[in-house]
């Protein structure tokens, strides 16, 4: 029983939904490219 | 290398190993050897999935693009996370659902059984040949500290790695993972902040930044689009997509490390923990790369990196020519260090007319290096002429202090077995499951199928060690991996998005959808210029698009000679 409830259970264990935490995972990005294109441009 | 470096260098190689062997030698059945039982956790997962794609490659290769290329290569990793999020909601729960040993057991479920050994057998080529790459570039190394023949030291790194990876399975793979990324964050962090530590005498961390910068090394985002440039934002985000989602999606290596989850959650945590730290973590690798160039603007670098072949010329006919090089080249050097000593003194990091200066020198010394390698080629017509793997090994083994340059070798060698390791364990699952169990034995004992896995992952060893003894001369060790990847994987994704993503498209029409893309990405490789990233989107697109058209003519036949 127990190893089936582990088999199927699918909430995320941080943040109460996978909505969210895909979310972060977009906004980290966003926030790379960002830094990446400052520094890009502040450094050449 | 001193002793104390061989401590701990020998010290850190042996505990994994042994620890690897120790751990998981009582490995029972095959659901232990080849999807570690499915008990791991997400963090497990996660650190597998980093350790895999993580290579010695990753670290030998990676700072030496960023000396000569600059820092662009991180564009490569964009459509990483997009691709986690991607096989999160899609993958993961076909393949937790169905409870599968691989990827391709999907495809025959899906489609029909041509379809499943067509993705084996794309994957068992591509990959086999990859772990050959995965065992040469750590015996580079070795092969050039210690003085040993390359030969030899591809045979002996490949018999280790073979050793627990067949005794243990995919249980060693993931309980060695842990370790080895902690050697390499250990390592990779020593080298970044000895570089910041080293700099620091000279000049600020900021004028660092700015040297760099200047000299093209920080060219981190270009947004044009252009497809004659190998990597750009746009390159990296869709085609970086696409080769993120084949390699992640549907080769075994990786899609082992999260069906070996003990369930949907952790196997979706362990990839999307992967989605947030891959990009900063290639950033790092790659800004140490920029760091050592500004470093060796201090201290005068070799003409050529690789010192076996400059050991070569020196002591063949055209020895005086090349000390003269050597000459020119350290007197532009001298040059070029005044400049940036006078910039960086007088706070003018940001005049042009410096950067001018700067840039015109650092063409000058490109072209003797140029004339140098025209030399070298002269001396030696089979030498190879790209040094880029050399440049990274030579700051380590030449300026980290005692106990570190082990620690570092440590971490290569860690990358190295890593992901090593992960790829036996997956070649051997497929040809087990895919090929032998299901076309050769079908009715053979648990027993008897986790002795053959075991006869296949020594089996495939030798194949990646023999493949290893003849990758000397194929030019950047990662690039060459990547182009051998995106060659299959567009192939690949196409079969598995249409089968993701349709439900009307036949086994006929995605098979012969595929033979006809994998084609046309062979021909684009041969007689076009088209950077290898889009090879991922030829092809997929190609797979899916063909299989659209020809699947309602498939199935009028099929429907016909039925009927008939």
């Amino acid at each position: 029983m127990h190893d089936k409830k582990n088999r199927t259970d699918d909430s995320p264990p941080l943040f109460g939904s996978w909505k969210i935490i895909y979310s972060l995972v977009i906004i980290e990005l966003i926030i790379l490219i960002t830094l990446f294109f400052i520094l890009t441009k502040v450094f050449s | 290398m001193s002793t104390i470096d061989w401590i701990v260098l020998c010290g850190f190689t042996g505990f994994i190993v042994f620890f690897g062997i120790w751990k998981t030698h009582k490995t029972k059945n095959t659901d232990e050897y080849l999807r570690a039982g499915k008990t791991s956790s997400w963090w497990v997962v996660a650190l597998s999935i980093m350790a895999t794609q993580a290579s010695a490659i990753t670290f030998l290769s990676t700072p030496g693009q960023a000396y000569v290329d600059g820092m662009r290569f991180v564009q490569f990793y964009i459509g990483l996370p997009i691709a986690m999020i991607i096989l999160s909601i899609t993958a993961v729960p076909v393949y937790s659902k169905l409870n599968v040993f691989t990827a391709y057991e999907y495809l025959e479920i899906r489609f029909d059984l041509k379809n499943r050994i067509l993705g084996s057998v794309l994957f068992l080529t591509q990959r086999g040949l990859a772990a050959g790459f995965t065992i040469y570039a750590p015996a580079l190394i070795l092969s050039v500290i210690l003085g040993w023949n390359i030969h030899t030291t591809i045979i002996l790194m490949g018999l280790l790695v073979i050793l627990y990876t067949t005794i243990g399975g995919s249980s060693a793979v993931n309980k060695t993972h842990i370790l080895q990324m902690i050697i390499i964050t250990a390592g990779m962090f020593t080298a970044f902040f000895m570089i910041i530590a080293f700099l620091s005498k000279e000049i600020s961390f900021i004028d660092a930044a700015h040297i760099a910068g200047k000299m093209g090394k920080l060219n981190v985002i270009d947004f044009s689009f252009n497809l004659s440039d190998r990597y750009t934002f746009w390159s990296g985000l869709i085609g970086g997509t696409f080769l993120m989602l084949s390699y992640f999606g549907t080769d075994q290596s990786q899609v082992a490390r999260y069906l070996a989850a003990r369930n949907i959650t952790q196997s979706r945590m362990g990839l999307l923990v992967n989605g947030l730290v891959k990009v900063p973590m290639q950033f790092v690798i790659l800004f140490i790369g920029a760091m050592v160039f500004v470093f060796f603007q201090f201290v005068t670098p070799p003409l050529f990196f690789n010192p076996v072949e400059t050991k070569n010329i020196k002591s063949g006919n055209f020895s005086e020519q090349y000390i003269a090089l050597e000459q020119e080249y350290g007197m532009l050097h001298l040059e070029k260090k005044n400049i940036i000593s006078e910039m960086v003194n007088n706070n003018s990091v940001s005049e042009i007319s410096y950067q001018k200066k700067l840039l015109e020198l650092e063409q000058k010394g490109n072209q003797v290096r140029d004339e140098a390698k025209l030399l070298i080629k002269k001396n030696n017509p089979s030498a190879d002429l790209n040094d880029t793997n050399y440049i990274f090994i030579t700051y380590i083994v030449n300026y980290l202090p005692l106990g570190l340059i082990g620690l570092l070798l440590a971490a290569i060698l860690a990358a190295s077995m890593s992901s090593t390791s992960a790829e036996l364990n997956s070649l051997s699952s497929t040809t087990m499951v895919d090929i032998y169990k299901r076309l050769i034995n079908k009715n053979g004992t648990d027993e008897h199928y986790l002795k053959f896995s075991k006869l296949a992952t020594v089996g495939w060893g030798f194949y990646a060690i023999i493949f290893a003894l003849f990758a000397n001369e194929l030019g950047s060790l990662i690039e060459a991996v990547n182009i051998l990847g995106s060659l299959v994987y567009g192939t690949i994704l196409g079969i598995f998005l249409t089968a993701f993503y349709t439900k009307k498209i036949t086994g006929h029409s995605v098979f012969f959808a595929a033979i006809i893309s994998e084609l046309v990405v062979l021909y684009s490789y041969f007689f076009t210029d088209i950077p290898f990233l889009w090879y991922n989107v030829i092809g997929c697109i190609l797979v899916f698009l063909i299989s659209s058209l020809i699947n309602p003519v498939i199935t009028a036949k099929t429907k016909s000679k039925t009927i008939r």
